[in-house]
């Protein structure tokens, strides 16, 4: 069967490039051959070369808007070791991911294409332990390894401009451009939609449980966000609301929602915290 | 004599509480290859391999282990390096080299591609740009072998029961 299909497309390659040559048919088989490539490249439309580019444009969008990132040694070194424990386990374990703190009091974790993942330092001095921190590591190496920002460039327009500019083959940077900025304006400003965020949650719990981290480190996590009662802009405020990451968890949420920024006592004492 | 058959049902019930595969599950294998030990531990004999995406029939959990058999031959993986659903076929390409000079996805520490500095430089995020390859370099100083002492000390991964 195999041996069959092979010898169909050697055939047609024949014909089309034979067609091509001898009547100038607007078909061109190398077109065809880059458009197989594509097929190869997955749903996704984006290569390894490709997705580690639009990745380091991305991780460098996010730097920059949200503060920077915080050069803690001994902390980075931290989020490094838990992580790449993760990693290995993780559907994509060749893919070389990094492990960034950026230096906000916002509590949120951000991911981006190729491996790169950041946990604001908010987040860091609010985990009591590396199972908490494990969880929320796992959570973004899995919107990675989902490939959840490549498939909202891969959807958009810009797909074959972002492609051949990351590729090194065009000069488009209008198009690469924007199909970056798309990507960051979701992961900064409206988030994934919730399906990949609960996604991202389920397959976080797996990889954490999968690499010996405590099975209930986000819930934990999140259950411990809600006692702190920042304002909603200051805890991820890109995902969806705590309670129901929690009980789609199956733990239990707290009956206070997050609150506003009225209750500023425990905020300042996070903020406090992460001031060091 | 009577708890003894409890406390074996509590350690198979906790056993697929945590990883919650069931006999007869399918999973598949996640790593370029996978190998199959004759018991569930990392230091076992290998009595084989499997490669990439190749499904496996689970037999028995044991811990954060798995007893399975590829058809022929019968061996114990690590729950981390397999998936209970089939993994998309575009993974498979982060074990192929992207470049000449690479031979694998993951060896060479790669640095912020040109087109990501280009894109920094045209939009004035030089200091961010800075900061990504500070970060970059903090992350390749951490080594495999460094993170393999971590995972010994913790109890993580195949390290761990």
């Amino acid at each position: 069967m195999k041996t069959a299909v092979a010898l169909h497309a050697l055939l047609l390659t024949l014909f089309i490039g034979s067609a091509h040559a001898q009547f100038g048919l607007d078909v061109d088989p190398f077109k065809l051959a880059s458009g197989a490539t594509k097929i190869a490249k997955g749903s996704s439309g984006v290569g390894l070369k490709e997705e580690m580019s639009i990745g380091g444009s991305v991780a460098v969008e996010i730097v920059a808007m949200e503060g920077g990132v915080w050069k803690d040694e001994a902390a980075t070194r931290r989020v490094n070791l838990i992580g790449k424990s993760l990693a290995r386990y993780s559907d994509r374990p060749t893919l070389q991911f990094r492990f960034a703190i950026l230096n906000t009091d916002i509590v949120n974790g951000f991911s981006a294409p190729g491996g790169y993942v950041f946990i604001t330092k908010g987040a860091y001095l609010a985990a009591e332990n590396d199972d908490q921190l494990a969880a929320i590591l796992a959570h973004e190496i899995c919107h990675v390894t989902r490939r959840h920002a490549l498939r909202i460039i891969s959807r958009s327009e810009f797909i074959s401009g972002v492609t051949d500019v990351a590729a090194g083959s065009s000069g488009d940077f209008a198009a690469y451009d924007m199909g970056v900025d798309k990507v960051t304006n979701t992961m900064l400003k409206t988030g994934y939609d919730s399906g990949s965020e609960f996604d991202a949650d389920r397959m976080g719990r797996e990889l954490a449980t999968n690499t010996g981290f405590a099975r209930n480190g986000l819930v934990t996590f999140l259950q411990k966000l809600q006692t702190l009662k920042l304002d909603n802009k200051s805890i991820f405020s890109t995902h969806p609301d705590l309670s129901e990451r929690i009980e789609k968890l199956g733990g239990t949420a707290s009956t206070t929602a997050k609150s506003s920024s009225s209750n500023e006592e425990s905020g300042s004492a996070l903020l406090k915290k992460s001031s060091r | 004599m009577k708890t003894v058959p409890y406390f074996t049902l509590s350690l198979m019930l906790m056993a697929s509480a945590v990883l919650a595969y069931e006999v007869g599950q399918t999973c598949f294998s996640k790593q370029a290859t996978t190998p199959l030990l004759a018991t569930a531990d990392r230091e076992a004999a290998k009595v084989g391999t499997v490669e990439w995406g190749k499904p496996l029939k689970v037999l028995a959990e044991q811990g954060r282990w798995l007893h399975v058999t590829d058809g022929d031959t019968k061996g114990w993986v690590y729950a981390g390096n397999v998936s209970s659903v089939k993994p998309p076929a575009e993974n498979k390409n982060d074990f192929l080299p992207t470049t000449a000079a690479d031979t694998t996805a993951a060896v060479a520490a790669r640095p912020l591609s040109e087109s990501s500095k280009k894109y920094a430089s045209r939009k004035s995020l030089g200091e961010a740009a800075a900061d990504v390859e500070w970060a970059e370099k903090q992350a390749d100083a951490v080594t495999r072998a460094q993170v393999n002492t971590y995972m010994q000390e913790k109890g993580l991964g195949d390290y761990g029961k």
